[in-house]
């Protein structure tokens, strides 16, 4: 009878702990993920890492991305940790690549900042003078979040130079024309033209010198156009009529050796193949 | 031949916490013949087991020495001895076979060490349990081990420190066998113990030792043959002699033990109280008995 | 020498057999599979991760090894009285502790090579080959013989406690030099700069066995370093050896 008494009880006793278990999740407690460890200067941590540095790198690593990612805290304590996080990162492990990017990430999208992104990135290829793809990185934010081309262009040239990709090449080239600067672009998408033997970037290049090639033809055929009206009161009857006419030494065809289209009701030249660029 | 000569060993020790020095030995000397059972005597803290590290050459004496076989006690003496510690602990996780068979490798061994291992358990009579982890032994177990891992290099010096401690009757009777036969095969055994009946039935001589000193030592037939102590008188008849007390009665006999000057005026006085005299027997001052007498000189 | 190696022999045995190992061995597998759940935690390549966190338990679990059964396997042997037995053998106290070092270190290198094995098992599931795990192993297996010798020969003159704790002591100093002397630059020069720089030098310097970071991302490695530290990790070895058996010799049984 006891025994039987004990195990009801024992039984009764487990059955509440199971309950307290379950509901213990319900109480939503605030919490603040650890922010506690950017209090540590970063030499610090590294000179007393005991030869542990790497580990260490990992576990800081793994604390600022779950930390970045818990939404209790105040945004802006946020934003002013986030430097000094991945500075003790960094001062453990510098070649970890991936934490730049991270940390890249963290500055741009979370709060909104590409030049910290840049800058992150930047202090990476610092330290690791051969990561190319963090120049590539920055680049991209430079470009697309910044939209400071000129920046944009010196990075992707940077990157290209430690690892000739036509990639690379290509987003610089792209850059100057953003930039309007396409004697410049032509030169870089040309090179590309020829290095990239039988790739998706060399059919890029192609459609980019067809049209630089036509703007900078059509410009000039424009503006010898406008001479001719100028001169004789009427458009030209065609394109010939205006070397006969000696305003032009001779008569630009597009990339592929293809005349360009003219219409002598309205002057306007247009590029056969238009249909190349969007 | 000498197998031991021990010569005016002084030994001191730093205790405690302020490091006190505690004098331990004052000379002790001795000598132990080839082939001889002698038996170390003395109380706990006598100074029995120092003594016997240093013949070992485990501990140095501050001053003396001690010579094994001639030569000073040291790596090489030890070749040629067996010890068996007092209260002897082994290594936990080893079977008693293993243990055996390791310490065999200290030494140099004819013949294959495993066939000797099997040979020195069935003397011992640890045959059956040789394979069971030392942690589940008994201290009979133990001792046993210990003479075995003692004798398994067949040494012909054998140095025990309390063999018997801890045994039971018919465990002492085992043991005290095993030595009788090492003795025929002509070791030479020194052996300490502070129980008197043990050093009695089998040591050829005795070292008495007290305080750190040697206070007796000599053949023990000698020792124990040389005095008379007391005569057992048993008597009938009477209820009492005046001047003497009975050391006990038995129905209607009691016995007296009486010093050998009055053995005379006991027996007079019986028969002069109409008793009669039932045996007269001279007794012999037992180990005990010499030694107390010995220290109780000093 | 025959001597040594059957004292070393022993305690090997006897190391081997004590269940404190498998509890030790126990947590250190837990911590290696723990190190999977961390890898999935990082953005990128996961194996760095894995990597990093498994050579750190492996270091750790091998100190672990060394502290305690270094520590305790010598007061134990004292305690218990086991050392009387084995002096009374044709046996001298400096062949004793070195049987009883090497018996240890025997001891610590299989645990570092299961655990080695563990971890690179783990990677190679994970796709990944890093053989240098194998190296970092036997450089630790050098820091740990030398390692094991300190840890004896505090045993051998203070209790148990007290030796953990001064080779744990020793385990860290060692691993403070470098920080110790650069701490010296920021001192103006003078007489206490002197001082750090001269304590930076005298102690000794596990960063001599320490390839992590190079080996997670597969640096190639002098071979002098490696030259170097096999004949540091000699020096030392000897020194604390010598020192261990010097003490024990002095110490009264």
């Amino acid at each position: 009878m006891r025994k039987g008494f004990l195990i009801a009880f024992i039984l009764t006793l487990y059955v509440g702990i199971l309950y307290e278990n379950f509901t213990y999740k319900r109480i939503s407690m605030p919490y603040v993920y650890g922010g506690w460890i950017i209090r540590l200067p970063s030499k610090a941590l590294k000179d007393f890492s005991l030869g542990y540095q790497n580990v260490i790198a990992d576990m800081v690593y793994i604390w600022a991305i779950q930390y970045f990612s818990s939404p209790e805290i105040n945004f802006r304590t946020r934003e002013a940790n986030l430097r000094k996080f991945f500075e003790a990162v960094w001062a453990l492990d510098p070649k970890y690549l991936e934490t730049y990017s991270t940390a890249a990430l963290i500055a741009n999208y979370d709060f909104g900042n590409p030049r910290l992104a840049i800058e992150f990135l930047m202090e990476g290829y610092k330290r690791n003078p051969d990561a190319w793809e963090l120049l590539s990185e920055a680049a991209f934010y430079a470009f697309k979040y910044a939209r400071d081309y000129h920046l944009a262009h010196e990075l992707y040239l940077k990157a290209y130079r430690i690892n000739p990709d036509p990639y690379l090449l290509s987003m610089a080239a792209g850059m100057l024309e953003r930039k309007k600067l396409f004697q410049l672009s032509w030169k870089y998408w040309w090179k590309v033209y020829q290095t990239d033997k039988s790739g998706y970037f060399r059919k890029a290049a192609e459609r980019h010198l067809y049209k630089l090639k036509a703007k900078m033809d059509i410009d000039r055929l424009g503006r010898a156009v406008k001479e001719f009206k100028a001169k004789f009161g009427r458009f030209p009857l065609s394109l010939e009529e205006l070397r006969e006419r000696g305003i032009i030494r001779e008569i630009p065809v597009d990339f592929y050796g293809d005349p360009y289209v003219y219409d002598p009701e309205t002057g306007k030249i247009k590029p056969r193949r238009e249909h190349l660029w969007k | 031949m000498k197998a031991i000569e021990v010569k005016g060993i002084f030994k001191s020790f730093r205790e405690g916490f302020l490091l006190e020095r505690k004098e331990v030995l004052h000379g002790v000397e001795f000598e132990v013949r080839g082939g001889a059972v002698v038996g170390l005597l003395g109380p706990n803290g006598a100074g029995k087991t120092t003594t016997i590290k240093i013949i070992m050459g485990i501990s140095e004496p501050d001053s003396g020495e001690v010579l094994v076989s001639g030569k000073r006690a040291s790596r090489s003496t030890r070749e040629n001895i067996g010890f068996l510690p007092e209260a002897p602990y082994f290594y936990d996780y080893l079977t008693g076979r293993e243990i055996l068979t390791s310490f065999a490798r200290f030494y140099r061994m004819k013949g294959d060490i495993s066939r000797r291992v099997d040979e020195v358990l069935e003397i011992v009579g640890m045959r059956d349990e040789a394979d069971r982890w030392v942690r589940s032994y008994s201290k009979g177990m133990l001792q046993r081990i210990g003479l075995a891992q003692a004798i398994i290099h067949d040494p012909d010096l054998l140095v025990l420190d309390e063999p018997m401690s801890g045994l039971d009757p018919i465990g002492r009777r085992e043991f005290r066998e095993i030595i009788s036969g090492l003795k025929k095969k002509g070791k030479t055994i020194l052996f300490s113990s502070h129980i008197l009946q043990d050093v009695e039935m089998i040591c050829d001589e005795v070292v008495m030792i007290y305080e750190g000193r040697v206070i007796k030592q000599g053949v023990l037939e000698d020792m124990l043959s040389g005095e008379i102590s007391h005569y057992e008188v048993t008597v009938e008849g009477v209820e009492e002699i005046p001047g003497f007390t009975p050391e006990r009665r038995s129905g209607k006999r009691l016995l007296f033990m009486v010093e050998e000057g009055r053995v005379d005026s006991i027996v007079k006085a019986v028969i002069e109280a109409g008793g009669k005299i039932r045996a007269v027997i001279p007794r012999t001052l037992t180990l005990e008995e010499i030694f107390i007498r010995e220290v109780k000189d000093r | 020498m025959k001597s040594v190696r059957a004292v070393a022999y022993i305690t090997f045995k006897e190391g081997i057999r004590d269940r404190i190992y498998l509890i030790f061995f126990f947590f250190a597998v837990v911590l290696l599979l723990f190190s999977l759940f961390l890898g999935m935690l990082v953005i990128g390549d996961p194996n760095k991760v894995i990597a990093d966190f498994g050579m750190a338990v492996m270091s750790l679990f091998a100190l672990l090894v060394v502290i305690f059964v270094g520590g305790t396997s010598f007061s134990r042997e004292l305690s218990k009285k086991t050392v009387i037995l084995v002096l009374s053998k044709p046996i001298s106290r400096e062949e004793f502790m070195l049987g009883k070092i090497l018996g240890i270190w025997l001891n610590v290198i299989l645990n570092i090579i299961a655990m080695a094995f563990l971890l690179f098992l783990l990677l190679l599931f994970k796709g990944s080959r890093m053989w240098g795990i194998f190296i970092q192993a036997f450089l630790l297996i050098l820091e740990m013989g030398i390692l094991t010798a300190v840890s004896l020969m505090f045993s051998s003159f203070t209790t148990q406690f007290l030796s953990m704790l001064f080779t744990f002591s020793v385990y860290i100093v060692s691993h403070l030099a470098t920080t110790i002397e650069k701490a010296s630059m920021t001192l103006k020069s003078g007489l206490s700069r002197t001082i750090v720089k001269a304590i930076s030098y005298a102690i000794p310097n596990f960063d001599y066995f320490n390839l992590k970071n190079q080996i997670v991302y597969g640096l190639k490695v002098p071979s002098v370093f490696y030259y170097k530290a096999v004949a540091y990790f000699f020096f030392l070895f000897l020194l604390f050896s010598i020192l261990a058996m010097w003490v024990f010799k002095k110490r009264e049984v």
